[in-house]
């Protein structure tokens, strides 16, 4: 076994007196060092009991979730209670002959550690204070990324050599096919580009379809998702607030491979209304709870939660009540408003008059049909006005901000005056809007932690777990399992210029993304070193998107992101006088009565509309309601309400499986025509079809054992159908691998 | 299957409430004087059944159970206090149905806890724990689930009548015990109906092949997560062949029950958790969310409490009138309180004091546990932890403390384990 240090018998105790603060590097670590490390390293493989003490992260994690150190509570604290047990109780650490038990003056040490604070320094683990990060000063050139690529691989390597391991095998390339497709296009590959990738004999085929799918509308669409989840963006983003417009830039800023950087200036910092301010949606989400909205921006953009020193200091992490307020103090120059005006330079009595016109015409009693004619163009009228000016943001100096009227620390009273402070490093130039200031400092180069958060999400995103503690909760690169890794893949995040794409793309060129992927590390296994991506649930939006490849052909080829009804805005801002913005409105009304009708024709061809089909049709889940209404299939598998970042939810139910099973979707996603039922047609023996079947849905062909099972079971029943719907309901169809 | 509970008579009872008394304090101690006087004078017939109701978005309590009719101005606002048909038992006035029963309601006052963010709060309340990435809690319901073993349903034991947005599920636990998301209550549980043209026998073929399949794959995989895909199938097909499956039908029940639930979403399905609970689904949780009354509190309150007002009331009467009552805890919780000052019209979130209640299934009602201060700020006598609450469900329940399940670092069941922060039934309840 590799232990961490040896233990040493011979230390002495250093106690400091009265007067002085008990240190934790000098004091206490070389107790625990000595007595504790044995058992409660990250070197160890599975710490005893998931606990280790070398890594103040983990200390905290332990902390919140099983009061294993709570400062100023030594008699709460476990690690007190198993120090000083009796010694005949099953509890007492270290266990007899297991390490060198603590004196009764170390215990008292500890004790009196606890009780003055617990504070760690500048102590975050045993590995910052030894480690050497070899790739500190690297020079990585992004634009050979195949260079950049093997560099990863053999970062990765290094370590799991270093710890005795091995990595996986390379997976074939079915298996590759379609992690790649899930991966990057958030759908499996349809028959024909299976087909296709299977038939091609480039030997650089792997890198020219990672190179097309970053380039395919699939991608953005898949993004859009991932991204909607994070941010909690939804088509009702507040009470009478409406994401369209946010959505749509969401989108655009995929499809124009927006840097992350700029992206989450614009977020940070926007201003105006409607559609000309659309990432002031980021803003308008929290309606005027700026704390909510506050620590978003920590979790999202730096990786650290921030949201218990609302009211009162972490306990579990380093920032303190004031950090909290004065971070929040950054947003004191942004006021969410809603402007109705005018359209343009139509006054907005005009436009009133004239909504009222259409209105006085739908009462005059004329035929059905012209009524609700008048009635939709008052209505576009109305909507024009509401969405030239709309909602939208105020971004400027602002009034000071003063801590709470509840503040309780000595070093400040309620109601002061505080000036807008960063949680770490260098404050930057005071400017004149602080919404401004706080996304130039949050985006800057020199901000370690926003492209480290950034990394370990992409990283996460393809490998199935982060490499730098959790996503929402990033570790110093000093203190992650891999600081060269980590350090090497900041050097990426920057030098690419925070381009996202191109970060994915070399993480897929990695050899480590094209192993076979293994078992997440069971709960005691602290780490994972990355010989091979993990196995992992689909998504609710990958496996409906995957079900719609199915069921459409052409599914990515027809998808638009373009903003909606941009253009007539457009054209009625510019508007001069009231007849030409009700022009505009006449064309929208006219629009969208063509849209209900073709509505209507979609419903009656597919009779009554499902409920899992509720609020759209056979679309991406990116085309669909966000998030789509309870009820539909997506939230039945797993698609989040958008409340909290993050909360879509990945498990196995007996709805699900009762849908598998009984619901009419299948027979829809198998209709005539569709590309599954294309692939299937014609075929007349029981192998072909097995292997139809087998391709489409699992993209991959039948083992002799499997065709077997296949003819025993389902015999001469040639249902190629049949057997495309049983194996959507397999294990290997539902995990990624 | 037969809880070893059922076959045990006066004397063994008492003795396994004696262990469980010690495993839950921690102590080798005689149980305390009420448990022991419980089980001489009429041997205890646990509770088998749990219906729960989730307030969602934190609860006033000074609006609701702990009402403080004599605080300083700032703090009670326009909120009235009641008398209850129990002389030991005050609440606020929004609740005039609910004093009716007063004496079957168990109030605790002195729950706390320190996660003052809706999601955290919520999985602490639900599970006994905070989150944490290492390990993954079950919900109460779960632990019902899975350690309550009386009786035998082919519904699913744990039925939510919501989405599983933000839910901890079944945590560490099997699939099995997950709750089992209904998203209209008046439709119920959709797709249990075979398709036209379909038949059990080949759907049975279809299914057995997808297993053979699942097989290979849990061998290559062996995840839980993979191996609860093929257990949902399973239940799944179990349940499409039950008879029980008519509690999702409403229309059976009298016109007038309906309406006295009240014609809206929480009261109907109360209602059908009811409906549910007689046919043996051991844990129905629903919510009622609207709670979180950062403005207008004393409106939105008022017509939250209505609601809650008319189906929990109904709920305890029809209980009764079935002779489900002793065999049927109502549990009424919420993640946390809110600031007893009042903030402009509403009340903030306030997680170190709050109200929960246990009704039905042999507590003993009429009764208030726990004090906060005299304006609901701090709590003052028997503070009582989430897992205690969950430790004195799971003692009208009659689970024993020794079904232990390992995971992570230690042992857990419904009353938290063998761990330091273990939960103590509220004795006076028992």
């Amino acid at each position: 076994m590799h232990l961490a240090s040896k233990p040493k018998g011979d230390m002495t105790l250093v106690i400091p007196d009265a007067s002085m603060k008990v240190d934790f590097e000098k004091h206490v670590l070389p107790i625990l060092e000595r007595s504790c490390f044995e058992c409660h390293s990250g070197q160890l493989k599975k710490p005893k009991g998931g606990i280790r003490l070398d890594d103040l992260e983990s200390i905290r994690e332990k902390s919140r979730s099983d009061n294993l150190l709570l400062p100023h509570k030594p008699d709460k604290s476990t690690l007190v209670k198993s120090i000083s047990s009796n010694k005949d109780d099953d509890d007492l650490m270290p266990p007899p002959n297991e390490g060198k038990p603590l004196s009764a003056e170390e215990i008292a040490l500890i004790r009196r550690w606890i009780d003055e604070g617990a504070n760690f320094g500048s102590w975050t683990s045993m590995r910052a204070k030894e480690v050497v990060i070899s790739t500190q000063n690297e020079v990585v050139d992004v634009s050979k990324l195949q260079a950049v690529a093997e560099r990863i691989d053999e970062l990765i390597e290094a370590d799991l050599t270093k710890h005795r391991m091995e990595p996986r095998p390379l997976a074939n390339d079915a298996t590759w096919l379609r992690r790649v497709y899930l991966d990057l296009v958030g759908r499996i590959p349809s028959g024909d580009e299976t087909r296709r990738f299977f038939a091609a004999k480039e030997p650089d085929k792997r890198s020219r379809l990672i190179n097309a799918l970053l380039a395919s509308n699939g991608h953005v669409s898949h993004m859009f998702n991932y991204w909607c989840d994070l941010l909690r963006a939804k088509d009702n983003l507040a009470e009478g607030v409406q994401g369209d417009f946010y959505l749509a830039w969401i989108k655009q800023s995929i499809r124009d491979n927006k840097p992350f950087d700029e992206w989450t200036r614009e977020l940070l910092s926007p201003e105006g209304y409607g559609w000309r301010a659309p990432a002031a949606g980021y803003y308008l989400r929290d309606g005027e709870n700026r704390a909510a909205n506050i620590e978003s921006t920590a979790t999202l953009f730096l990786g650290t939660q921030i949201s218990c020193a609302q009211c009162h200091d972490h306990p579990y992490s380093r920032w303190t009540r004031k950090d909290y307020h004065q971070f929040l103090a950054w947003t004191s120059g942004i006021k969410t408003a809603s402007k109705e005006d005018a359209v343009g330079i139509v006054e907005a009595e005009k436009i009133r008059e004239a909504a009222e016109r259409y209105d006085r015409l739908a009462m005059a009693g004329m035929s059905y049909e012209r009524q609700q004619k008048y009635e939709r163009i008052k209505e576009a009228l109305l909507a024009l006005q509401r969405a030239a000016g709309g909602a939208g943001v105020v971004n400027d100096a602002g009034s000071p901000a003063v801590l709470p009227e509840d503040y309780q620390y000595p070093d400040g009273k309620p109601g002061d005056a505080i000036p807008a402070a960063v949680l770490y490093g260098e404050p930057p130039p005071a400017g004149e809007r602080p919404a401004e200031t706080l996304a130039a400092w949050v985006t800057s180069p020199q901000n370690t932690r926003f492209s480290l958060t950034l990394a370990n999400r992409l990283w996460a995103k393809l490998f199935g777990l982060p490499f730098a503690g959790r996503v929402d909760q990033v570790r110093e690169i000093a203190d992650c399992e891999s600081p060269d890794l980590a350090q090497y893949l900041v050097h990426v995040v920057r030098e690419a210029k925070y381009d996202v794409r191109q970060i994915l793309r070399i993480l897929c060129l990695t050899r480590t993304y094209q192993r076979e992927a293994g078992l997440p590390p069971d709960d005691n296994e602290i780490v994972y070193r990355f010989p091979g991506p993990i196995v992992r649930r689909l998504s609710a939006e990958q496996v409906w998107d995957s079900m719609m490849a199915l069921a459409v052909k052409d599914l990515d080829v027809k998808l638009n992101f373009d903003p909606p009804g941009v253009a007539a805005l457009e054209t009625a801002v510019g508007a001069k006088k009231t007849s030409d913005v009700t022009g505009v409105a006449r064309k929208m009304a006219g629009e969208e009565e063509r849209e209900m009708k073709a509505d209507q024709r979609r419903a009656r061809l597919r009779k009554e509309m499902a409920k899992e089909f509720a609020g759209g049709g056979l679309e991406r889940a990116s085309e669909l309601p966000q998030p789509a209404p309870d009820g539909h299939f997506l939230r039945m598998f797993g698609q989040g309400n958008r409340d909290s970042i993050g909360d879509a939810w990945s498990a196995s139910t007996v709805p699900q499986a009762l849908l598998m099973l009984n619901s009419d979707f299948f027979d829809h996603v198998a209709r005539s025509g569709s590309p599954l039922a294309e692939s299937l047609r014609g075929l007349n023996n029981l192998r072909d079809v097995a292997r139809g079947a087998f391709l489409a849905v699992l993209t991959r062909e039948p083992t002799q054992k499997e065709l077997d099972a296949c003819q025993e079971t389902l015999g001469d029943t040639r249902n190629a159908k049949a057997l495309a719907r049983m194996l959507l309901s397999t294990a290997e169809f539902m995990f990624q691998k | 299957m037969n809880h070893p509970l059922n076959r045990l008579d006066a004397l063994a009872r008492r003795e396994f409430i004696t262990r469980m008394a010690k495993t839950c304090l921690g102590v080798s101690l005689v149980p305390p004087a009420s448990l022991a006087r419980a089980l001489e004078t009429n041997a205890p017939k646990f509770a088998s059944h749990v219906i729960y109701l989730y307030m969602r978005g934190g609860m006033s309590h000074l609006d609701t159970f702990d009402t403080k009719p004599d605080a300083p101005a700032g703090y009670q606002g326009s909120t009235r206090t009641i008398k209850t048909k129990s002389d030991d038992l005050q609440i606020s006035g929004y609740f005039p149905k609910l004093a009716d029963h007063g004496k079957k309601i168990a109030v605790v006052r002195s729950m706390h806890h320190t996660q003052g963010a809706h999601e955290q709060g919520m999985y602490k309340v639900l599970t006994g724990y905070e989150a944490s990435t290492s390990m993954k809690h079950p919900a109460l319901g779960s632990w019902v689930a899975r350690q309550v073993t009386q009786g035998t349903s082919t519904l699913p034991a744990y039925i939510r009548l919501a989405d599983l947005a933000g839910h901890p599920g079944s945590g560490f636990m099997d699939a099995r015990f997950a709750p089992v998301p209904v998203l209209d209550a008046s439709k119920g549980l959709e797709h249990t109906q075979l398709q036209q043209g379909d038949s059990m026998t080949h759907l049975r073929k279809r299914t057995g092949l997808a297993e053979k399949l699942n097989s290979d794959f849990l061998k290559r995989f062996p995840m839980d997560g993979v191996k609860a895909h093929s257990d949902v199938f399973a239940d799944a097909i179990k349940l499409m062949t039950s008879k029980d499956l008519d509690a999702f039908d409403i229309t059976q029940e009298k016109g007038k029950l309906v309406s006295d639930y009240g014609a809206n979403y929480f009261g109907q399905g109360v209602l059908l958790a009811r409906r549910l609970v007689e046919r043996g689904t051991k844990f129905v949780e629903i919510e009622l969310g609207g709670w979180d009354t950062h403005s207008n509190n004393f409106t939105t309150v008022e017509a939250l409490a209505r609601v809650v007002d008319d189906a929990v009331s109904t709920l305890l009467e029809d209980l009764e009138a079935c002779g489900l009552l002793e065999s049927t805890l109502v549990v009424l919780t919420t993640e946390f309180g809110r600031s007893p000052k009042i903030n402009g019209s509403g009340r903030d979130h306030h997680p170190i004091a709050f109200s929960s209640f246990i009704a039905g299934g042999g507590v003993k009602g009429g009764q208030a546990y726990g004090r906060t201060d005299e304006t609901g700020t701090r709590v003052i006598e028997n503070p009582t932890t989430v897992l205690d609450f969950h430790a004195t469900i799971g003692a009208l329940l009659g689970v024993s403390p020794h079904d232990l399940i390992p995971a992570g670092s230690g042992s857990f069941n419904i009353f938290g384990g063998t761990g330091a922060k273990r939960g103590v039934p509220i004795a006076p309840f028992v």
